[in-house]
């Protein structure tokens, strides 16, 4: 038997894991991490760590118990070839490995030399006219198809190693060459567009965000480049990548407030932490953003442009105390809007009344009043037994949110509780 | 004493009666029950919102029990004040404020943080602005009633009582308790509090009874009016120490940052060091890895000593182990050993004195994957305890040799594969196999062999087992840091696991979990904590309570 092995490292040293069960290791010279070895005997009768093993017992003459570490001598393994894997038994879990450890030009040869004899296969397979045979000779095309392609198919993986690998190289020595002039940031900007490597992509991101952060930038001029960053398609799309960039500028207040004198719906906003990106910049934004705060987000639909408001959920009950509207930050922020039966605002009264019935149940007795219930109804029943009893106050709410405002109460929590994301007493 | 089997007992039928939350509602998730719904909520019971309640609920809840809680229950939950939740202790204080008793509360405020006392009045007249965040913070309505006049001399004590650093940390819970009371301020040091609270801090920084606030505000006006020089000379001219967060609040406001050079830094870092406690320094070793030296340790160090293993100071294990896992590997070099191993070491033997004889505590993990917190948890425990770690493999369980918590420290702050060196030496061909399948049978076997009343700690992650549950059955004290067997005294402390991928169709699925039991370590002490006080609690529960009618106090309308 024939297996091919991937050498890992672990602790330092080379191992192979054969089922990923066990770890081997190597005795005196040792193979090349990211490499593959063969181990090839008659004798090795399975591709699991427990055969191997026992194999390496067998041939060494040492018995091992599991407090051992498991070596195979020298003599023992060899190199491996891209051949090794047109007849190695254990293919299937090695194939994964290749693009590590063979370059696109081994795998190019190694097609050059076994993708014609898939070719014949079926052309010896397809000349067969015995049905029997055909069969065995169809298995045999299956099988060497899968070996052959099964590691040519790994290409893709490896030309996108080796295409990254010479673009860092490059893109490093030109961010290095343009890290030693006088800051250009027009030119930074420019070149940053059109990096390919994700690791110079990183690194170019985290000096531009270090250098526009440096002090001698007014907010002014940072929001001039970062526009011209937007403008710039490459650059737009590396930053949505690299949020290093925008950890870096959030020193800087750069999210001032962009409306001003304007009415803004907040009855459907979900409150949530605010974080630095394109979206918050280029979001309007009601009153200055500071990333990690909570912010009310006004989805934009159509085209229309993403609101921020600074501030908590707590922004909507107190448009909603004022009579549907209240003045913050320069704009009139509003519950409500022009449906009267919107579930948001109804969520609003949900988590008021649920609040009320369980610390000033009192308070309720006006709106049980409204509803015109009979005095042995339920919920007044409930009303005159919460002082005794705590449960009772569940009740009371549940009745009164379903006859006010027509709410299951338990799904009507559950959904004004994934409108607030912050505001949780710790 | 109450067994865990005990206090588990007690849980279900408490839980079947309604009288205790489920696991998911509570602050502390435990399934266990002293016998008294009115000891577990103080014990467990947290005014934040759960799973199925809100934080009005729990209010309503839980101070139903407070105010209904007979004299003997009360004076049951004196003994133990110490280990109760902080939101019971408010409401405790305020039943005592409603029952007239000076003297209870008093005694249950000097058990809060001084943030929550300074906070009290606030919590008598207008509740809601301590109990609640966000809009609710405004609902009116009140618990007790605020005997306004007896309330302000209370208050006076209070202001007495408060050293200056906790007043400058509380300032915002002192001004609104002393609007809300139309306070008076009398005297040198009540009307520099006031000037500190309402004013611009003039008179209070002429206040010597107010330090370090007076030292605060000098060193502001100095840092504004002449820059960093004179702002350390009128630090370090003083006695007394300015809180950490005052001191980065008032760089942050002059445009200063520890991490940049200039002529002044080094003596801002040392001061930086200086005024920090113990457990603000271990939240700040990533924020000052650019800068911290060998001589910055050396004063940590210092004061590690001083306030935690010689004083009684209490650095969670959590907050250590998070803090130094989240430091650059030079920092956790530099620290590990005058800092992290001292604070373990302490922590081990805090942990050791809450799991009484007989002994050893026995740990039983897998031997595929040797999970670092767990084998630190081990060694923590084993520096202040006998203890012994058995390993599981796919043929039998191998006992290996103590490990000891330098050691495991040691290595904490390797890289990966200066660690994986470490544990191939330490283990051997133990620490090189990978197999998820184990012997289960072979658990069973060495349960056996142990003392079935020493406590044993378990983390076997993705194995559920009969053989396990059945050489779990005789155990009395069973820590799972992973998912239960079901033992009648096993309980579960953590398990938290994550899907990371998932495909399925109709009776076939696949899926892939990661799993993590820093949490599950995080929580063993917590758990032994109120493992002992729902022990000492469930003492005052006799047998023939448990799951009957228990006459409450009529509630005042």
């Amino acid at each position: 038997m024939k297996l091919v092995l991937f050498v890992d490292s672990w602790a330092e040293r080379v191992v192979v894991r054969p089922d990923w069960q066990q770890m081997l290791f190597f005795e005196g010279q040792a193979p090349a991490a990211k490499s593959f070895v063969v181990l090839e005997s008659k004798e090795l009768r399975g591709s699991s760590a427990e055969s191997v093993v026992k194999w390496l017992e067998a041939e060494t003459g040492r018995a091992t118990s599991s407090r051992d570490v498991v070596e195979i001598p020298e003599r023992l393994w060899r190199r491996a070839t891209l051949d090794d894997f047109i007849d190695a038994q254990n293919v299937e879990t090695a194939i994964w490995q290749v693009p590590e450890c063979f370059s696109v030009g081994e795998l190019a040869a190694f097609a050059e030399r076994w993708a014609p004899s898939v070719v014949e296969h079926a052309g010896r397979a397809l000349a067969e006219p015995e049905w029997r045979a055909r069969v065995r000779l169809l298995k045999k095309l299956g099988e060497r198809s899968d070996r052959v392609f099964g590691a040519l198919y790994r290409t893709s993986a490896r030309a996108a190693k080796e295409r990254e690998e010479l673009a860092e190289k490059a893109e490093r020595a030109l961010i290095a060459e343009l890290a030693a002039r006088p800051v250009d940031l027009a030119t930074w900007i420019s070149v940053f567009g059109k990096l390919e490597s994700w690791l110079a992509i990183h690194d170019m991101a985290q000096r531009l965000g270090q250098e526009l952060a440096a002090t001698k930038y007014s907010n002014d001029d940072i929001a001039a480049w970062l526009e011209q960053l937007w403008n710039d398609e490459g650059a737009r799309q590396h930053l949505r990548r690299v949020p290093g960039f925008w950890a870096a500028l959030t020193g800087r207040r750069l999210f001032a407030a962009s409306v001003r004198d304007e009415s803004v719906d907040i009855t459907n906003a979900v409150e949530q932490k605010a974080a630095a990106g394109w979206e918050l910049w280029r979001g309007r934004r009601v009153g200055r953003i500071v990333p990690g705060r909570s912010v009310l987000m006004i989805q934009g639909k159509n085209d229309r442009t993403t609101i921020y408001v600074r501030g908590e959920r707590r922004l909507k009950h107190a448009a909603e105390r004022a009579g549907g509207s209240v003045r913050r930050f320069g704009c009139t922020l509003t519950v409500g809007g022009a449906r009267d039966k919107s579930v948001s605002r109804a969520l609003l009264e949900v988590e008021r009344i649920e609040t009320l019935a369980n610390v000033a149940p009192e308070s309720l007795k006006e709106r049980l009043a409204e509803l015109g219930l009979p005095p042995s109804h339920l919920a007044y029943r409930a009303l005159a037994r919460v002082r005794e009893d705590p449960r009772q106050a569940r009740i009371l709410a549940d009745l009164v949110i379903e006859y006010t405002l027509g709410i299951d109460a338990d799904v009507a929590r559950q959904l004004a509780r994934a409108q607030s994301v912050g505001n949780r007493r710790r | 004493m109450p067994t865990l089997r005990e206090l588990k007992r007690r849980y279900k039928v408490n839980l079947a009666l309604g009288r205790a939350l489920p696991t998911f509602d509570m602050g502390v998730a435990l399934p266990l029950s002293t016998g008294n719904a009115l000891f577990d909520a103080a014990l467990t019971e947290k005014l934040s919102p759960s799973t199925t309640l809100t934080e009005s609920d729990h209010v309503a809840r839980l101070w139903h029990l407070v105010r209904s809680a007979r004299r003997e229950e009360l004076d049951a939950l004196a003994t133990q004040a110490r280990g109760l939740m902080n939101d019971a202790k408010l409401l405790l204080a305020l039943r005592a404020w409603q029952d007239g008793d000076d003297a209870g509360t008093r005694a249950w405020l000097r058990a809060l943080p001084w943030g929550w006392r300074l906070g009290f009045p606030t919590a008598v007249i207008k509740p809601a602005r301590t109990l609640f965040t966000g809009w609710r913070r405004g609902i009116e309505f009140r618990l007790v009633e605020p005997r306004f006049d007896a309330l302000r001399a209370l208050f006076r004590e209070l202001l007495a009582e408060a050293p200056g650093v906790a007043l400058q940390k509380y300032r915002a819970s002192v001004r609104e308790s002393a609007a809300l009371l139309k306070y008076r301020f009398e005297g040198e040091r009540e009307r520099g509090i006031h000037d500190f609270c309402f004013g611009k801090g003039g008179v209070a920084a002429g206040v010597a009874a107010l330090e370090p606030i007076g030292t605060t505000l000098r060193a502001r006006d100095a840092l504004r009016a002449s820059g960093p020089r004179a702002f350390l000379d009128v630090l370090e001219a003083s006695e007394r120490s300015i809180p950490i967060t005052s001191f980065m609040g008032l760089l942050g406001a002059a445009g200063l940052r520890l991490r940049d050079s200039g002529p002044h830094h080094a003596a801002l870092r040392s001061y930086a060091v200086r005024t920090a406690t113990v457990v603000e320094s271990i939240l700040r070793l990533t924020e000052w890895s650019p800068w911290l030296d060998a001589g910055h340790v050396r004063t940590l160090s210092d004061k590690v000593r001083h306030a935690v293993v010689e004083g009684d100071v209490v650095v969670p294990f959590h907050k250590i182990v998070r803090a130094f896992n989240a430091a650059p590997p030079g920092v956790k070099k530099l620290v590990h050993e005058p800092l992290v191993v001292p604070l373990l070491r302490h922590f081990g033997k805090g942990a050791a004195a809450l799991l009484p004889a007989p002994g050893p505590v026995t740990f039983l993990m897998p031997g595929n994957v040797i999970h670092l917190m767990s084998l630190l948890l081990y060694a923590v425990v084993a520096s202040a305890m006998p203890a012994r770690l058995l390993l599981l493999f796919p043929k039998g369980v191998q006992e290996v040799e103590p490990v000891a918590l330098e050691e495991v420290c040691a290595h904490l702050a390797d890289g990966t594969g200066e660690c994986e060196a470490w544990l191939l030496e330490r283990f051997g061909g133990l620490a090189t196999h990978n197999t998820y399948t184990y012997d289960y049978a072979a658990v069973r076997r060495a349960l056996a062999g142990l003392d079935p009343a020493a406590p044993l700690v378990l983390d076997l992650p993705f194995s559920d087992s009969v053989d396990v549950l059945e050489g779990l059955l005789p155990f009395e004290r069973v820590l799972n840091l992973n998912n239960a067997y079901g033992a009648p005294g096993e309980v579960c402390l953590a398990q938290d696991y994550y899907l990371s991928f998932f495909m399925g169709g109709k009776g076939w699925s696949f899926s892939s979990w990661a799993r993590f039991s820093d949490r599950a370590a995080e929580h063993f002490a917590e758990m032994l904590d109120r493992l002992a006080r729902f022990q000492a609690l469930a003492e005052f529960v006799p047998e023939h309570q448990v799951g009957a009618e228990v006459p409450r106090v009529e509630v005042p309308r």
